[in-house]
């Protein structure tokens, strides 16, 4: 459900307004945060829990097995090779059979569970699965786990040098070595008027060709390479 | 000092002794995660003393909440504990609510209070107000009516989320609902066939009026919505069999469900069936819906309230097909 103002409105009273929902909501420990689609730029605002109890706040509708598989998905596409941030579906399958327990005894997950589950996860906008079968992690996923996922992956997790927000898709500097990263609604505000874009950082050109995250129309690898 | 302390007075229901049971909540789908070792780590802290006397002589006592029951019994208990119950069930409703099943269950609530299960009511009551002022919901019990649907309605000890919001507020245009605007549409569609037939309608004339209203299509997916109704419980089915002059027949016979009895109004559905018509409707047509439906409501418009509503927000009859799915 979205909420769409009938005539234009003060940015300003907006934010007021924001933060005074926020001021109720907060002794409940929920949050309205805002944040950009990372594949269209859309302007969300989401309402999130800000328990900060690991990831099994997620928890809710999921068994704790259930739960342990996410977790699973989550690491491997976070520490995708190559700054991919994602995974396919079929390598998301095949890790089921890897979930172990305490006591390292394989958990029984089936294929087809798996299957179900995954469409379960995409469902409920945890991940976002592309036309050709890629899993990334979605908005929601970005904003509700954003703390978990800064401190459990702190080298893997980056941000967008203009927004400073967590960047799983965009583009990336061809220096190697350089960490400026943008999503492409950012890349596309701060390079609007710049004739030869050079990097924000390094300034070293910027051809807005190498990404982050995968290009769209294109397969994820069909194994999981960590980083 | 006895100012510091809230006198909060909770029916004196059932187990107290429960301890035990009041525990399991750990890992139980749907539990905000943060509950379990809150309460379990308070529990030292409350004074468990059973004071008669209310005043309190001691200048340093803790700031504590003084909750009796009705047999008299005193439970003394620090407000910031009284506070993480109220908040924890909050939290549940708001999580249930987005589960499939879309309800919280009243010993799911209890699990979350540990061994205080006896303050159940009043933290229920808390919660109540604040999930009203804050998110403009309430939990509101689902009934069930026994498979003939002719029984009383009994309370199932499982609650959904309701809107609080007035009707003109949510039936407004800057509220935009995705998809969800034809769901609500399909469903007061249905819900609106059972009712004028006295709450029970065979699946098979109600997928007659589907096909005559071209809901059956090709590419449709009304079975799946009918599914989808059901698993939320907006309506029921049950199977009826019975003798005609060809023999034993089978039918499956739909009625509201129980979402939908805590959760919409038979007003608002009245409503709707007029908006449908529209200006050309007759005269007569409240007066023949209720009449039809046999239910308890006023068969004449009260004109005064009518204008009333269509002064404030201009467009007469615009929020009445609004409901909350
Ligand atoms: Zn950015
Ligand atoms: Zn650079």
């Amino acid at each position: 459900m979205a909420f769409v103002p009938d005539s234009p409105f003060d940015q300003d009273d907006f934010t007021d307004f924001i933060n005074t929902v926020n001021d109720s909501l907060g002794s409940l420990e929920f949050e309205i945060r805002r944040a950009q689609d990372e594949d269209n730029g859309d302007k969300i605002l989401a309402l999130t829990n800000t328990n900060e109890q690991t990831i099994a706040q997620v928890a809710t509708g999921y068994s704790p097995l259930e739960l342990e598989y996410f977790k699973h998905l989550l690491d491997a596409i976070v520490t995708a090779d190559d700054e991919l941030y994602c995974i396919s579906s079929t390598a998301a399958v095949n890790e089921a059979s890897k979930l172990k327990n305490k006591e390292n005894k394989s958990l029984q997950l089936t294929k087809a569970g798996a299957e179900d589950l995954l469409s379960r996860f995409v469902q409920d906008k945890w991940l976002i699965k592309s036309k050709k079968g890629a899993l990334s992690l979605s908005t929601r996923t970005l904003l509700e786990l954003q703390s978990f996922l800064k401190e459990a992956y702190e080298e893997q997790m980056q941000e967008c040098t203009l927004c400073m927000e967590i960047i799983t898709k965009g583009q990336r500097c061809n220096v190697a070595a350089c960490a400026a990263r943008l999503h492409q609604h950012c890349a596309k505000t701060y390079f609007a008027n710049m004739n030869n874009p050079t990097c924000p950082s390094c300034r070293s050109p910027w051809d807005g060709k190498t990404l982050i995250g995968l290009a769209p129309n294109v397969e994820a690898p069909h194994t999981i390479r960590r980083r | 000092m006895s100012d510091r302390r809230r006198r909060i007075v909770i029916d004196d229901e059932d187990d107290y002794g429960s301890k035990g049971s009041s525990q399991k909540s750990n890992g139980k789908r749907g539990a905000p995660s943060s509950s379990q070792s809150h309460s379990s780590g308070s529990q030292k802290r409350v004074m468990r003393d059973v004071d008669d006397d209310y005043s309190d002589q001691d200048g340093h006592a803790p700031k504590t909440i003084r909750v009796t029951t009705v047999g008299s019994k005193v439970h003394d208990i620090l407000p910031e504990d009284f506070e993480r119950f109220v908040k924890d069930t909050v939290r549940l409703a708001i999580f249930s609510s987005h589960s499939e099943a879309a309800t919280v269950k009243r010993d799911d609530i209890k699990a979350l209070l540990g061994t205080h299960t006896r303050l159940y009511d009043t933290v229920f009551e808390r919660a109540q107000e604040r999930l009203r002022k804050v998110f403009g919901m309430e939990m509101a019990e689902l009934t069930t009516k026994g498979r003939s649907g002719k029984n009383e309605e009994k309370g199932t000890k499982t609650y959904i989320l309701r809107n609080t919001l007035p009707l003109d507020l949510l039936g407004s245009e800057s509220l935009d609902w995705d998809g969800q605007l034809e769901d609500q549409g399909l469903l007061m569609v249905i819900l609106s066939f059972i009712m004028v037939r006295e709450g029970v309608i065979f699946e098979s004339h109600l997928k007659e009026h589907f096909r005559r209203l071209k809901l059956t299509e090709e590419g449709s997916d009304i079975d799946k919505k009918m599914d989808m109704f059901m698993k939320r419980r907006y309506i029921e089915k049950s199977k009826m069999e019975y003798l005609d002059d060809s023999g034993e027949k089978i039918e499956m016979e739909v009625r509201w469900g129980a979402r939908a009895r805590a959760e919409i109004p038979e007003e608002n559905v009245v409503r709707f069936i007029e908006e449908i018509f529209g200006p050309e409707a007759p005269k007569t047509l409240r007066e023949s819906i209720v009449k039809a439906s046999n239910i308890k409501i006023k068969a004449t418009r009260d004109n005064d309230v009518d204008g009333a509503d269509a002064a404030e927000n201009g467009a007469p009859g615009s929020s009445s097909n609004a409901i909350h799915l």
